[in-house]
């Protein structure tokens, strides 16, 4: 006799569960086999169910619980009512079972009487043929593995039976069992019917599928998976570890307690290598809450002991082995469509352009080959260890000015990165910078001009062009590493941020490189901010909440960085010295917040001697050489005409972006150097501008001239001009117009330098008589004043940062008689500098310095060490030398804490930004020019091989109507070109290019079906090839 | 199939037009950025006024005349010719004085040493002249110096070793120990020595001894040890007669903008040689300097500027030309630091006097002067900056007071009353030198910062 079923129905309340419920019934009511009873359990209110006569008259009782019980919980109440002789059937209100699903079951459970759980075969409730659930099996450490879930069902799987679990909707449980093996309620939504089989065989009991037996589900069920990704991955995640620790030997469980937190930051590295980075909270959280639920874990293995007759090894043949995953495992190798083809680096020629920059630069900086320190502009000496530069870039005690404690500028943190390159000698890791960085440009815009153009003439086009920017070669001339890095970093955030939207990844580099660029040039921020805030309304606006979600992370590592910063400036008061220059302040020449400054920065040039033209040439014919830039201008301008006028009027609008922030910052005056006022340097805005302009540019010549020989023409031309204008700045080094210089190894005299070898914390009081009768004070610590060791705190403060000495000073200078060497020696300063104001020396700097030599020569305890290139300096005799300040028990742990969050947030984005295979391919997927349709980029790969082809079409309207004229247009609408009428058979046929490429998808403007070339001799390559992006 | 073809050129046409909207959108917002004005954004540099402690005053003066060559057996020998007579001022203190050895000679007057000492963290206002009025056979004339404090630079600027002149270099050691001082001596050929001045002592050498045949030295005294106050001391002869006496100060250091104020010139009897040249020496590199020429009192251009190419180490002289009896102030620009001296004298005859005007420097704060007894003693001021300067001037001990207004980029004259002493402060910068004169009777010297006086630094931390 068939066993007794009584069906659990678990339902939610709301009017859409009722209409699937009321389905569920009716689905129930057309059982082959009725049922015996049905008890409804409402999470919610369940009184609309009450009143409902459909509902009431089919079910023998409603039970309402909370609307946050779970499957088991809501089980577990309606257990008790169920008479002991029957079997029962756990359904939920989405689930369905076809007309023979419970006669199924219940034959099942008659015929296997070892049987202790019957599973259905679970399918998705719209599409009969898609398996939602078909058996349930765990790997070694206890990872759920569906066996068949998003197959196609062929009944491939309708041979098998005997499995390890299932899932719990629908399984029929044997009534002799049932007390004992209830659902545990502690696994919060995932895994039950896995822990529920793994139960039954340790009882010797067996779970048996019963494919036959067919149960319509739906993806929001009350017993489904939750649909959030974090959510799934929290309650996966828990109930894996709840298994874990419920399954694992007693003395055992202690371990693996131990082991859950390190698991936890493994497994958070592998989903941010695997760019899921929804899943590390969801890991923390699981792994915590699991460590604190001792009570649940006691309850579940107490269950198991209660039932199991049977050894844990009765698992063990039921358990997915190593080789079975593998042979499963289908990573989606070739589903990705392969829209971008090959990169072409090396076979297009971008390697080639980068090694002729690289002899170019050798060229320009022959000298720089013997120097091991750069010196001049804004450049300095790095220290002499990493663990310096690495001190120098962390929260504390800063290398200059005395009792410094606080936040160090993200800039240092750069200059420790690229120090670190070079570890004997850090500072020749400057050197190196310099001589590779023409080369480093090429290369990076070459990558950036693969996100506007797949022709490798222009890509190079774009790497010359990126390199020879007045601002970068000026920056370089004029020693301003700040500026170099941003020029140099500035195409790969292009590269990475026009594709963050797509993929973690993408978004991860970003996040980096965007963090590194700004802390070179704070006052990009608000041009990028601007920038991020558009493509963030672009991605809301077409609802790509994972894209927009993407963009969001792209800043965080940046306000990681900057929030000790921003803090410290708020709190002084002065937000804008956040846009102040890192590093070194230098008050070189560059273009005023005048008229005339601005025009010359309109030119591209951030100072005003046209890039060396004005001591060429004289002022008047100079002021003419910008015009060299106008092919280059015209041609970015044409861009917002040109078919693909989006992107074109995207980088035009980043170009106006860069010039207004070169206008802005030049009148911003919020860095003082010895009490001097300095504007920004104009030139990092210039180089946003000049990545736009270069950008419209590449997009004119790459869709808006269509004529490849007016297209080469126009390259070559606008190419040579800016070579043309570059060659003064190139030549700078040899006219001997350059700042750069041969070291000096330190900004201090060599007796000091050698006194405080490998970064002793030697104090030097610098004292810099000024030209406006007042004195410069400032306090270098170690072998000479280095570029990691400058701070924002100091070089943009408005008030005295520190402990202020000015009277300490001064003292020193006047004839008042005091014991200025233990003073000196309490501050832990053992040298006084007397030194030159930079430039041309004033009557009344002078006046003051002999005064104060004087008065120094006649303090006891001043050793005069000599006059030295540096000035003159005294060493203090003293007798103890007190240690430099250390930093409180408070600033020490709010420092860790700042370090620990800033690491943290950026090892998240390197592990982001890590490439694997899943993301190469993925990234294949894409079209690797942003803003075009993924199809027109399989025309434009040919457009190589047919570029010494003529093309028939002067212009895309031309040529669009030539194709239109073809039958095949007419027929079915698709432009699938012919042979143009004009092309003869005469014509060489460039067809291999062509038709080694993969089919095109969905035949787009130019989409030829291969079939074309082997049939028909005379048909020519498509001359529409050219305008992919024919706006229709 | 024609609509949709209609569709695509109106689309294309819109793009285009669209297109060019925004080229020229472009271009045009550029353009007006350019010229619109941008806001700005300036903070103001950390920066602490600190006023430095002062030390005490000290005013070295300068003693007897020294005559060389009055013992016939000894015609290296210096004897006195004549004590001096002191003028000397003090607001609220009088100074402590001494008295330092002269080795060299049997002194009539003493060499005196005053010391305003340090009260209540205030320094007091100090200020002593002293003069000389001589008509001797082998000395004649008005020779004037004010008593200054020591120092370790020093520049003599118009020494002479031209036949008839008998130049000596009196160097006065205040301190307690002894200063070690090397005479540097700038002209065609560059030499130097050294000597020991012992503490509380004044010694005299001769210019000829350590500068030679050289025409035109300038003379750099440095000190270690102990700062030292360097006078010169000249006389000249012409044949016979006596052609007049300086005492001629020292320059502080080398500078690129130097005002000289109250120069008398004389305009030249017959067709003679001019009476007024300026010297200049340029001590570390070539370069050019721009000299200006312009009336005392007015401002006015007395003659066109010139320029004047210099040679690193090498003393040059110019003519001032030949202009009209009267005070000027001679402005010199240089693009280097130079070291200046005018020398004055009003004629070549017997009777005559010759005297040295020297750099003032920028005075900023009050000060005090004394004017010694002598003929129609004038305070000539220069302002050589932008805004008007107003200079309140109180004779000491009466407290009558006036107000001179010196107008920017201008000068004014101010007579004084000899034998008297003055305290002067101004509302801005300004240059200020006393000069006297009467036929026969030339003397003329730049006053300077009070010494000691503290005036507040700013620091830039």
């Amino acid at each position: 006799m068939p066993a007794r079923v009584h069906v659990i129905l678990v339902a939610r309340s709301g009017p859409n569960a009722r209409a699937q419920l009321l389905h569920t019934l009716e689905a129930l009511d057309a059982q082959t086999v009725p049922a015996e009873g049905i008890t409804l359990v409402v999470c919610g209110d369940a009184s609309s169910a009450r009143e409902s006569e459909a509902i009431s008259r089919r079910v023998e009782g409603i039970i309402q619980a909370r609307s946050s019980t779970s499957f088991a919980d809501a089980v577990a109440l309606a257990n008790t009512r169920v008479p002991a002789e029957r079997a029962i059937w756990l359904l939920a209100h989405d689930t369905a079972p076809r007309p023979q699903a419970l006669e199924q079951l219940a034959g099942m459970l008659e015929r296997s009487p070892s049987a202790a759980i019957i599973a259905p075969k679970l399918v998705n409730a719209d599409d009969d043929r898609e398996i939602v659930s078909l058996g349930v099996t765990m790997t070694r450490f206890g990872r759920a593995v569906e066996l068949a879930a998003g197959e196609l069902d062929q009944g491939q799987h309708d041979g098998s039976d005997d499995v390890l679990g299932s899932d719990v909707r629908g399984v029929l449980i044997r009534p002799e069992i049932r007390g004992a093996l209830t659902l545990d309620r502690a696994l919060a939504g995932a895994d039950e019917g896995l822990d529920l089989g793994v139960r039954a065989r340790l009882g010797g009991g067996r779970v048996v599928l019963a494919p036959h037996a067919r149960v319509g589900v739906r993806r929001d069920g009350p017993a489904a998976l939750p649909a959030g990704r974090s959510r799934r991955a929290y309650v996966t995640r828990l109930a894996q570890l709840h298994r874990r620790l419920a399954y694992a030997p007693a003395p055992i469980v202690p371990l693996h307690w131990l082991s859950l937190l390190p698991l936890a930051l493994w497994r958070s590295v592998v989903h941010l290598v695997g760019k899921r980075p929804e899943a590390v909270l969801p890991e923390w959280a699981a792994a915590l809450t699991a460590m604190t639920r001792w009570r649940a874990v006691s309850r579940s293995r107490a269950a198991i002991r209660a039932f199991r007759s049977g050894s844990w090894a009765s698992i063990a043949p039921l358990r997915v082995t190593r080789t079975q995953l593998h042979r499963r495992l289908d990573d989606g190798h070739g589903s990705e469509g392969a829209v971008s083809g090959e990169l072409r680096f090396f076979t297009g020629g971008g390697a080639w352009a980068v090694l002729a920059a690289l002899t170019v630069s050798i060229g320009a900086f022959a000298s720089l080959l013997a120097w091991p320190v750069l010196g001049g502009g804004a450049l300095l000496p790095l220290r002499q260890t990493v663990a310096g530069l690495w001190h120098d870039a962390s929260w504390g005690l800063r290398g200059a000015g005395l009792d410094v404690v606080g936040p160090a500028d993200p800039f240092a943190a750069v200059i420790a990165i690229l120090g670190s390159l070079w570890p004997a000698a850090p500072s020749f890791a400057l050197v190196l910078l310099w001589l590779l960085a023409l080369p480093l440009a090429v290369l990076g815009a070459w990558f950036a001009a693969t996100r506007v153009t797949d022709r490798s003439g222009l890509r190079i086009f774009a790497g010359a062009a990126w390199a020879l920017a007045p601002t970068f070669l000026i920056a370089l001339m004029e020693g301003r590493p700040a500026a170099v890095l941003v020029h140099l970093l500035l195409p790969w955030l292009f590269h990475s941020a026009s594709v963050a939207h797509r993929s973690w990844g993408a978004a991860g580099a970003a996040s980096l490189l965007l963090a590194a660029l700004l802390a070179c040039s704070p006052s990009l921020a608000a041009p990028l901010g601007v920038l991020w805030l558009v493509a963030l309304a672009v991605a809301l606006s077409r609802a790509h909440l994972r894209g927009a979600v993407r963009l969001l992370w792209v800043i965080v590592p940046t306000a990681a960085l900057f929030l000790p910063v921003v803090v410290w400036q708020l709190r002084h008061g002065t937000p804008w010295a956040l846009l102040g220059d890192p590093g070194l302040i230098w008050a070189g020449a560059q273009a005023g917040a005048d008229a005339a400054g601005r025009l010359a920065l309109a030119t591209g040039f951030p100072t005003t001697d046209v890039g060396g033209w004005t001591s060429l040439l004289g002022a008047s014919a100079a002021n003419w050489m910008p015009l060299l830039y106008a092919p280059l201008a015209v041609l970015a301008l044409a861009a917002a005409l040109s078919p693909r006028w989006r992107a074109g009027v995207a980088l035009l609008a980043v170009a106006v972006l860069g010039i207004g922030t070169a206008f802005f910052v030049v009148g911003v005056q919020v860095s003082f150097i010895q009490g001097t006022a300095v504007a920004i340097w104009p030139g990092a805005g210039l180089s946003v501008a000049w990545i736009g302009v270069v950008g419209a540019a590449a997009v004119t010549l790459d869709s808006g001239i269509v004529a490849p020989r007016l297209r080469a023409v126009a390259t070559t031309t606008a190419a040579l001009a800016i070579a043309v204008c570059a060659a003064p700045m190139l030549t700078a080094l040899h006219a001997d117009r350059s700042q750069l210089t041969d070291g000096p190894r330190s900004t201090l005299p060599a007796y000091v330098a050698a006194q405080a070898d490998g970064d002793r914390e030697l104090g030097t009081l610098v004292l810099t008589p000024q030209n406006d009768g007042g004195l410069a004070v400032d306090v270098v610590w170690g072998a000479s004043d280095t570029l990691g060791a400058q701070t924002t705190m100091l070089s943009t403060a408005t008030s005295p940062v520190g402990e202020d000495i000015s009277a300490l000073a001064v003292d020193l200078l006047s004839p008042r008689a005091f014991d200025a060497p233990a003073d000196l020696a309490a501050h832990g300063i053992s040298f006084v500098l007397l030194a030159h104001v930079s430039g041309a020396e004033a009557d009344r700097a002078r006046t003051f310095r002999t005064m104060a030599v004087a008065e120094l020569n006649q303090r006891s305890g001043f050793v005069k060490t000599g006059e030295t290139a540096r000035g003159q300096l005294w060493r203090v005799e003293t007798g103890a030398l007190a240690d430099r300040g250390e930093p409180t028990g408070i600033q020490q742990r709010s420092a860790q804490l700042v370090i620990t969050l800033q690491l943290v947030t950026v090892l998240a984005a390197l592990l982001l930004s890590v490439p694997t295979r899943a993301s190469r391919r993925a990234a294949r997927g894409k079209s690797r020019v942003v803003g075009r349709p993924a199809d027109a980029d399989l025309d434009l790969q040919r457009t190589d091989s047919s570029s010494e082809w003529p093309a028939r079409a002067a212009t895309p309207e031309a040529s669009a109507r030539v194709s239109r004229r073809s039958p095949a247009t007419d027929a079915d609408g698709q432009a699938t070109p012919e042979a143009p009428p004009e092309a003869g058979a005469d014509e060489p046929l460039p067809v291999a290019g062509a038709a080694d490429m993969p089919p095109a998808e969905g035949s787009g403007a130019a989409g030829e079906p291969p079939a074309e070339h082997t049939t028909s001799e005379t048909s020519s390559p498509p001359s529409t090839a050219d305008e992919p992006e024919e706006e229709r | 199939m024609i609509s949709r073809r209609a569709f695509d050129v109106a689309a294309t046409t819109a793009r285009l037009v669209t297109g060019a909207a925004v080229a020229a959108a472009c271009v045009l917002g550029v353009t007006f950025a350019v010229a619109s004005p941008w806001p700005t954004v300036r903070n103001s540099p950390a920066q602490t006024d600190v006023t430095p402690i002062p030390g005490d005053s000290v005013l070295v003066c300068n003693g007897d005349l020294r005559a060389l060559g009055r013992d016939t057996s000894d015609a290296g020998g210096i004897s006195s010719a004549g004590a001096a007579q002191l003028t000397t001022f003090s607001d609220s203190v009088e100074p402590e004085t001494a008295e330092l050895e002269t080795p060299d000679f049997e002194r009539r007057g003493a060499t005196t040493l005053l010391t305003g000492r340090v009260q209540d963290r205030s320094v007091p206002l100090i200020a002593a002249v002293e003069s000389h009025r001589v008509s001797a056979a082998d000395l004649s004339g008005l020779a004037v110096a004010p008593c200054r404090a020591p120092r370790l630079e020093s520049w003599l600027v118009g020494a002479s070793t031209a036949t008839g002149a008998e130049d000596l270099v009196l160097i006065a050691n205040p301190g307690d120990v002894p200063a070690n001082v090397t005479l540097s001596v700038y002209a065609t050929v560059r030499s130097s020595s050294s000597l020991v001045v012992p503490a509380k002592t004044q010694v005299a050498v001769s210019v000829a001894s350590r500068a030679g045949d050289t025409a035109m030295p300038v003379i750099r005294i440095e000190a270690e040890g102990a700062p030292v106050r360097a006078v010169l001391q000249s006389s000249l002869m012409r044949t016979l007669d006596p052609a007049g006496i300086d005492l001629q100060d020292a320059v502080a250091s080398a500078q690129q903008r130097i005002v000289i104020a109250g120069v008398r010139l004389f305009a030249p009897e017959g067709d003679g040689e001019d009476l007024a040249e300026l010297r200049l020496l340029s001590p570390d590199a070539d370069t050019e300097v721009t000299v200006r020429v312009t009336d005392s009192g007015t401002g006015q251009p007395a003659r066109g500027d010139f320029t004047v190419p210099l040679v690193a180490g090498e003393p040059m002289e110019v003519s001032l030309g030949a202009l009209a009896d009267d005070a000027y102030d001679v402005l010199i620009e240089a693009e280097e630091p130079v070291v200046a001296g005018v020398h004055q004298r009003d004629g070549t005859a017997l009777g005559s006097d010759l005297s040295w005007m020297l750099p003032a420097p920028e005075l900023t704060a009050e000060l005090a002067f004394a004017v010694p007894a002598g003929p129609d003693p004038q305070l000539h001021l220069v302002n050589t900056s932008d805004e008007d300067v107003t200079v309140l001037l109180a004779r000491a001990p009466t407290g009558e007071s006036s107000a001179i207004t010196v107008p920017a980029g201008g000068s004014a004259e101010q007579a004084l009353r000899a034998d008297s002493s003055y305290r002067m402060a101004p509302d801005g910068p300004v240059h200020a030198s006393v000069s006297m004169y009467a036929p026969g009777a030339l003397a003329g010297w730049p006053l300077w910062p009070g010494a000691g006086a503290g005036q507040p630094v700013t620091v830039y931390p």
